[in-house]
């Protein structure tokens, strides 16, 4: 069985370098940053743009929005953490986390709002989480921090933090390949598997907070039962699938809301649909370009993709 | 009044005889503020003298120090003359513009003095205890000689002669010993119980001319040190010597600054800010106002480098900063203790650095039978295709010969590319049908040999003939074509002459690799290093991080790999911009094909394939 997935639109004028991020709102809108500094939000059934930040002098690298798709966090390469209200389009609070003389924080990589956008996670070189307010008057205060503890201290960069749709984990990924679930509320970890051993650059979470889907420069997904406690430490224990199919890098990874889909971009300039039940690829959209950034809409039946090009592509199943 | 010379001070038996003794406590005339004997550049000073008189008096403290001279020298050789001559050489009346004398007596006893005054001055006839110096210029002529010679000039002026037979190097001279002059001084003048001290704390020239000290009161015979009070700034007892620190060296108006290295908002992140123009200066104190470390070393370490440097000016011998290294090892501990310093030093007094007469050793080596150097001794340094030849210093090239038929310029970061360039000759064109041409390389970060040679070429050659750089896709490839292109954050001072705006980066692009067919698990993963670098590199102001390099650095950061040279073995499809059989020749020319083959063949192809382009458009 396979699926067609056809372009439906493209964006009106996209970014001036690639997109490196990309977030189907459950407002039905689209937010997207790019290398060139920008983050825009877009109109899904026209492709046009409603409104864009003011442009940042280094790139964006990292992007997250709350559940109800009122707020959106960004964050630069250099560690300038921003809230941006979708609706007003102002830009409620901002951290300098590159300021390391001020706290002893180090520079944020990735960052992602709480769904109740209270507080949002970052994590940086160092591969430690800190948790801040994301509350405009106190916005980047440091809340808490977690850890992991690492048997070998070898040098781990977080490159993917994200926090479960329903508030209470959060997944970080490494540059080595590991991914690390903590629970907020008892502050410590819960899961940590070891299913890859190459970066994994982008984490997805499903609807109800229980699969987590990975992607990872070893070319492959890799689903993970949150559930099940990997106490055993075996390697691969949790996982429960594992989708193959890329040539290259696999850059960024969505699960749908229902559940039965996974959609991932990679390096090797296509977009495959995967069936989670099957764990077989259905469909593959052929791209000019990498594809950093695939975002499921929340209601289901379509996709947005952001390419090397810069601009963003609405696909219809 | 009693002149005390830092010789006598040193002893502490004779300051005991000195201050104790004798009842009438003793004048000095307090040296010069520290700051114009060694900013070579400010010319005006003032003089401060002491009332006799009114010391004796009970008038206030402010009647006891008067501003006694104030001139302005065209240079700051002059002034260290004049200011020098008339502290240390009683006998001298000093006259100024002003109509102000100076006249001191020496003490009978007190006689330290007894050379007469010297037109051509040098401080080190001054101070026969500390220097052990022959003639101070060896060989060449000074004032006195010519005097004494009663030769003709021709009808110049004397002073005119001498000035253009006195080089460089001996106004280099002079600012040294004007350093340790004033430390000495400053060393002269330490608190006291018992008389008065004037401490000197280094002041920017324009706080000595324009901000004459209000009040320097004597301490009185209760002699409580923390009565003395630093006329300039703010107190601080003990001696300042003050040298440029080049990390924050501010460029005048039309050149460019860079930002120190610190964070700042990102507000601020991409503007061009220019640096004030005053000069960031750090200072070596003693007492060491941090608690952990004394500053004795730094002072040792200070005074060696420049009784070293001075050693080679005087007595003409050029040495190398590996040379005063090795000198004292246990001193300085590392080499790059001596290289900071010396280039702190020179950039304190603006001079180039081969006029302390301290030689770079040069590293880079270059490859084409188009190009030769002639040397300033005679002599020519001639390229060879198939060989490396050693780039001559700067100061020795005299001109530079270059054939019309050369195309283009390659510099590469990496010596190992260069010697496989070099040993397919493919300087020579004929292996890659490109033309003949010239490859540099500087073997990492340059050297200044290497780098006033691609700027001289860039200045010499013609509009159509590309100067190319091929470095790492990396934060330190980046680096080094930067500071080819833009000069380097240590010798901001002596950048003009240095930078080749020329220059253009045809490689290797991390953004192109994928078109080339490098697989992307070929490159290699980013290190701490790597990104730290990068990140401060992506700080730098627009001018000297053009939009393309912060594009590649950008997306280097993100990828989390690098791109090298190396990762070139294994592209796939490198086009063949408009060279027709170029991969038949390179297979079949004869002495390089063989194992290995395959590396030389793929960097050749990008090679000529970027050359080619880079020629084509040029033309254009």
């Amino acid at each position: 069985m396979s699926l067609q997935f056809v372009l439906s639109h493209s964006s009106s004028r996209g970014h001036a370098d690639t997109v490196w991020g990309t977030q189907w709102t459950a407002a039905d809108m689209v937010v997207s940053i790019s290398a060139d500094g920008t983050a825009g939000l877009w109109d899904t059934a026209t492709g046009e743009s409603i409104r864009s930040l003011p442009p940042h002098p280094l790139a964006l690298v990292s992007l997250s929005t709350d559940a109800k798709g009122s707020r959106a966090l960004y964050n630069s390469i250099e560690g300038t953490t921003g809230l941006w209200d979708l609706e007003s389009g102002d830009v409620l609070g901002k951290k300098e986390s590159f300021d390391t003389k001020a706290e002893g924080i180090e520079p944020a990589w990735s960052v992602s709002l709480s769904p109740d956008a209270t507080t949002y996670a970052s994590t940086g070189a160092s591969g430690t989480i800190t948790i801040h307010s994301a509350d405009p008057t106190t916005f980047g205060r440091s809340v808490d921090t977690l850890s992991p503890r690492s048997a070998d201290g070898k040098h781990k960069f977080g490159m993917f933090v994200s926090y479960s749709p329903d508030g209470s984990r959060l997944a970080m990924s490494t540059e080595q390949g590991q991914i690390f679930v903590f629970d907020i509320e008892k502050k410590e970890l819960v899961n940590s598997f070891a299913s890859h051993a190459m970066c994994v650059r982008s984490l997805a979470w499903s609807a109800d907070s229980q699969l987590l889907l990975s992607a990872s420069d070893d070319k492959r997904l890799v689903l993970h039962d949150v559930r099940t406690a990997s106490g055993s430490g075996r390697p691969g224990s949790g996982a429960v699938a594992s989708l193959n199919g890329h040539s290259s890098w696999v850059l960024s990874a969505s699960l749908s809301a229902d559940g039965k889909h996974a959609a991932s971009g990679s390096s090797d300039r296509t977009v495959k649909i995967w069936d989670l039940s099957s764990r077989q690829c259905v469909s593959t959209i052929q791209e000019q370009g990498e594809i950093w950034g695939v975002s499921w809409r929340p209601q289901g039946g379509a996709l947005v993709t952001g390419g090397e090009d810069g601009s963003l592509k609405w696909w219809r199943g | 009044m009693a002149f005390l010379t830092p010789v006598d001070v040193l002893d502490d038996q004779d300051i005991d005889d000195i201050y104790f003794e004798d009842e009438e406590a003793i004048h000095f005339v307090p040296p010069l503020a520290v700051g114009p004997m060694y900013k070579s550049g400010h010319n005006s000073a003032t003089l401060y003298g002491i009332n006799e008189d009114a010391a004796h008096s009970q008038s206030s403290p402010q009647d006891h120090i008067y501003p006694c001279a104030s001139q302005e020298w065209d240079s700051a050789d002059e002034l260290l003359e004049h200011a020098l001559d008339q502290e240390l050489d009683s006998d001298y009346d000093y006259d100024l513009d002003l109509d102000l004398e100076l006249e001191f007596d020496l003490d009978p006893g007190e006689e330290v003095f007894e050379e007469e005054y010297d037109d051509g001055y040098d401080g080190v006839d001054f101070f026969p205890g500390l220097m052990d110096a022959a003639s101070p210029f060896g060989q060449e002529i000074n004032a006195h000689t010519l005097q004494s010679a009663d030769l003709d000039f021709g009808g110049q002026h004397l002073e005119d002669v001498v000035e253009q037979l006195q080089n460089v190097r001996s106004q280099a001279a002079a600012c040294l010993e004007g350093l340790a002059l004033s430390f000495l001084a400053q060393l002269a003048s330490l608190p006291n119980s018992q008389t008065h001290t004037s401490n000197k704390e280094h002041a920017s020239p324009a706080e000595i001319t324009q901000n004459l000290p209000d009040e320097i009161p004597i301490s009185s015979d209760d002699g409580n040190p923390d009565n003395s009070v630093i006329p300039f700034r703010k107190p601080n007892k003990g001696i300042n010597l003050s040298i440029a620190s080049r990390r924050t060296l501010a460029e005048d108006s039309d050149g460019l600054a860079l930002l120190s290295f610190t964070y700042i908002s990102s507000s601020r992140f991409e503007c061009d800010r220019r640096v004030s123009r005053t000069p960031q200066y750090r200072t070596i104190q003693f007492p060491a106002r941090s608690k952990k470390s004394s500053s004795a070393p730094r002072f040792a370490v200070l005074f060696r480098v420049i009784d070293l440097a001075h050693e080679a000016l005087v007595s003409n011998v050029p040495t190398t900063k590996r040379d005063i290294f090795y000198k004292d090892v246990p001193l300085f501990g590392k080499q790059s203790t001596v290289d900071h310093l010396v280039d702190d030093i020179a950039a304190t007094f603006r001079i180039p650095r081969s006029s302390l007469n301290i030689r770079a050793s040069s590293k880079g080596l270059f490859c084409g039978a188009s190009l030769s150097l002639h040397l300033k001794h005679g002599g020519v340094v001639s390229g060879d295709d198939n060989e490396s030849t050693l780039i001559p210093a700067e100061e020795d090239i005299s001109w530079v010969e270059i054939e019309d038929s050369l195309e283009w310029v390659l510099v590469v970061e990496k010596e190992a590319v260069f010697q496989t360039l070099a040993r397919i000759r493919f300087a020579a064109g004929v292996a890659s049908h490109l033309g003949p041409g010239v490859i540099i390389t500087g073997k990492g970060y340059p050297d200044l040999a290497t780098r006033s040679l691609v700027h001289r070429l860039c200045s010499l050659l013609a509009p159509t003939v590309p100067v190319l750089a091929l470095v790492d896709g990396d934060a330190y490839g980046i680096d080094i074509l930067s500071v080819y292109k833009f000069g380097s954050t240590s010798l901001q001072h002596q950048r003009d002459a240095l930078v080749a705006p020329r220059l253009e980066w045809i490689g290797v692009h991390g953004s192109e690799l994928a078109n080339i067919g490098v697989d992307k698990d070929a490159l290699i993963p980013l290190t701490t290093r790597d990104h730290s670098k990068a990140m401060a590199m992506l700080r730098r102001p627009r001018a000297i991080m053009p939009d393309e390099w912060r594009r590649e650095l950008t997306h280097m950061l993100h990828m989390r790999r690098k791109a090298e040279i190396e990762c070139l073995v294994s592209a796939s499809s490198v086009p063949q911009y408009g060279v027709q059989g170029v991969r038949d020749s390179v297979e079949s020319s004869g002495p390089w094909a063989g194992p290995g083959r395959a590396d030389g063949n793929k960097l050749v192809e990008y090679l000529v394939w970027k050359i080619a382009w880079a020629a084509s458009s040029a033309r254009c």
